[in-house]
């Protein structure tokens, strides 16, 4: 268990320092982007540097970046001064509210499909189809496609702004839903052939039951993993649909934060993104064990 | 289980031939025509300037395939190297790996893209790197899986050295598994190149790229949504053949 927290803390602090040391290789940053824009003379700019710490040293701006990230300070950022971590806590509500949703789209999509793929009955090579278009497609194409029938066509949905989630989510969700319903479909195969589901259909439950009660029960475990692996993908997702579906969020914050070369919002997002990714890891973990009387 | 592989040396092969079925030059303007809808003359319309959209598709293809071809290689070899070394060496490596994996590949592109500035090379390394930590861990769950057998127990015993039991006997029996899943890799290239050009991060504009055009058909979707069709259908089938041919070698 305290090897289990010295992994995670460590997972994070290298993500924290990757993020670091990559954008420090970056030439230039936001002040120097936004001052020249706007015509600062060169004391100006060195003047504004000085005051945010970043005219000393790589390692020593390390060293107060860590211990900033101990307190729980993540900085500020370099365009308007504004805390990073009321940047994200403002913005974070939309992008947990999307990524919610599409993974219960993903979920349920992805558990119907892929149960229904795994079988030989009338609509599987359908199902198993659009898993196939649903990993392989891309999903700012998906994206424009959906706006485009649902929005322009038929236009039943409007395409854009932060009230409309039904679109984003359901294209992203569909998206992940792919790889849920490909773990799914492999693994209810397998269970098919194991002796217990024999034991069942001789038993003269119908064939219903036997999917239902014993064949789903046994094969969903695993797809617990996935679906929290799915989840590490959703937070990549979040940038594309954001930008696709004009939403606010994390995910277009961290894009133009990376464009204009605001670093320290840049590193606050990376951060959260690991800490996200290693407790949902921990909690398949634990997910698992509750469901599984055998680990 | 052959037909994903043959249909995918049919796709390939028209791409290549590209030059000589393209019904026009990809780069040729013609602004009176601009954003017909598919016709005799044009199989699958014209885009904002008027090029062939389906010349432009074929083309696209080479620029797309090659750029997905060189990120597999960037990010196999020493992946490959690296899943081999953590398997048999030591926790530190996956360690490493699980950071890398716990690190938005996005950003790291989008890092590598700034550095590098715009281009076919600094694309196929932004998506390239990104897919070293994962195709690290599978290769490294495939050597731990086979490294418990009786025989490499038994090459083992019989005084191999590391290095032979590696090569001779772990190697050959994870192939199976790391082509399929560099045909994966190769898909996910695909999608991942493309979503950065469609970020406008990615290709130059004047490069037909399938990611190019769907940036491109993005922008007059509601007038003419055939300029996307074309790119996402290939970008879609190319992907599913690919997987479905990771599939086919995986289990066969």
């Amino acid at each position: 268990m305290i090897g289990k927290v010295v992994t995670t803390l460590a997972v994070i602090w290298l993500a924290a320092t990757l993020a670091f040391f990559a954008l420090h290789i970056l030439p230039g940053d936001a002040i120097q982007g936004e001052l020249l824009g706007s015509g600062a003379s060169a004391d100006e700019i060195a003047q504004r540097r000085a005051a945010l710490g970043l005219d000393a040293p790589v390692l020593v701006q390390y060293e107060n970046y860590l211990l900033g990230l101990l307190r729980g300070d993540l900085g500020v950022s370099l365009l308007n001064g504004q805390p990073v971590t009321e940047v994200i806590g403002e913005q974070l509500a939309p992008t947990v509210a999307l990524a919610v949703t599409a993974l219960l789209v993903a979920t349920i999509l992805g558990l119907g499909l892929g149960t229904l793929a795994a079988l030989d009955i009338y609509g599987s090579r359908s199902a198993r189809l659009v898993l196939d278009v649903a990993l392989s497609a891309p999903i700012y194409w998906t994206g424009t496609l959906a706006i485009y029938i649902f929005a322009v066509r038929l236009n039943w949905l409007p395409s854009s702004g932060s009230t409309n989630l039904v679109l984003p989510a359901g294209v992203l969700g569909f998206s992940a839903a792919g790889g849920i319903g490909q773990v799914v479909r492999a693994n209810v195969r397998e269970t098919l052939a194991f002796d217990f589901v024999r034991t069942a259909r001789a038993k003269g439950l119908s064939e219903a039951r036997v999917i239902a009660r014993h064949v789903l029960r046994a094969s969903l475990l695993p797809a617990v993993t996935v679906i929290a692996l799915q989840a590490g993908f959703l937070l990549g997702g979040v940038v594309i649909t954001e930008s696709l579906f004009i939403r606010p969020g994390i995910g277009r914050v961290l894009l133009n934060a990376t464009l204009k070369q605001d670093y320290p919002v840049v590193q606050g997002i990376v951060v959260l993104g690991a800490v996200v990714y290693t407790l949902l890891n921990a909690t398949a973990d634990v997910a698992y064990r509750l469901l599984d009387p055998r680990v | 289980m052959r037909a994903p592989l043959i249909l995918l040396a049919v796709f390939i092969i028209l791409v290549i031939l590209a030059p000589l079925i393209a019904p026009s030059d990809p780069t040729h303007t013609d602004p009176v025509n601009q954003l017909q809808p598919p016709s005799a003359e044009h199989l699958l319309g014209t885009d904002l300037l008027g090029r062939d959209v389906l010349s432009r598709a074929l083309y696209g293809g080479q620029h797309t395939l090659l750029i997905a071809g060189l990120a597999t290689l960037i990010a196999v070899v020493p992946g490959v190297a690296l899943g081999l070394l953590s398997a048999v060496a030591d926790k530190l490596t996956s360690l490493l790996i699980n950071a890398v994996l716990a690190f938005p590949g996005l950003l790291l592109a989008l890092v590598i893209l700034t550095v590098l500035g715009q281009g076919a090379l600094p694309l196929a390394l932004a998506t390239g790197l990104i897919q070293i930590a994962p195709c690290a861990r599978v290769t490294r769950a495939a050597v731990i899986s086979v490294s418990v057998t009786g025989y490499v127990e038994a090459a083992r015993g019989l005084g191999a050295s590391e290095l032979r039991v590696i090569l001779r006997h772990i190697l050959p029996n994870v192939l199976s598994t790391l082509l399929a899943y560099t045909a994966v890799i190769f898909a996910y290239a695909i999608l991942n190149s493309a979503a950065l050009s469609f970020l406008g991060l990615g290709g130059e504009p004047g490069i037909p790229d399938w990611g190019v055009m769907l940036y491109e058909g993005r922008q007059a979707f509601r007038l003419a949504p055939w300029i996307g069709a074309a790119p996402g259908v290939a970008i879609t089938l190319t992907v599913i053949l690919l997987n479905r041919a990771a599939d086919a070698i995986h289990h066969p």
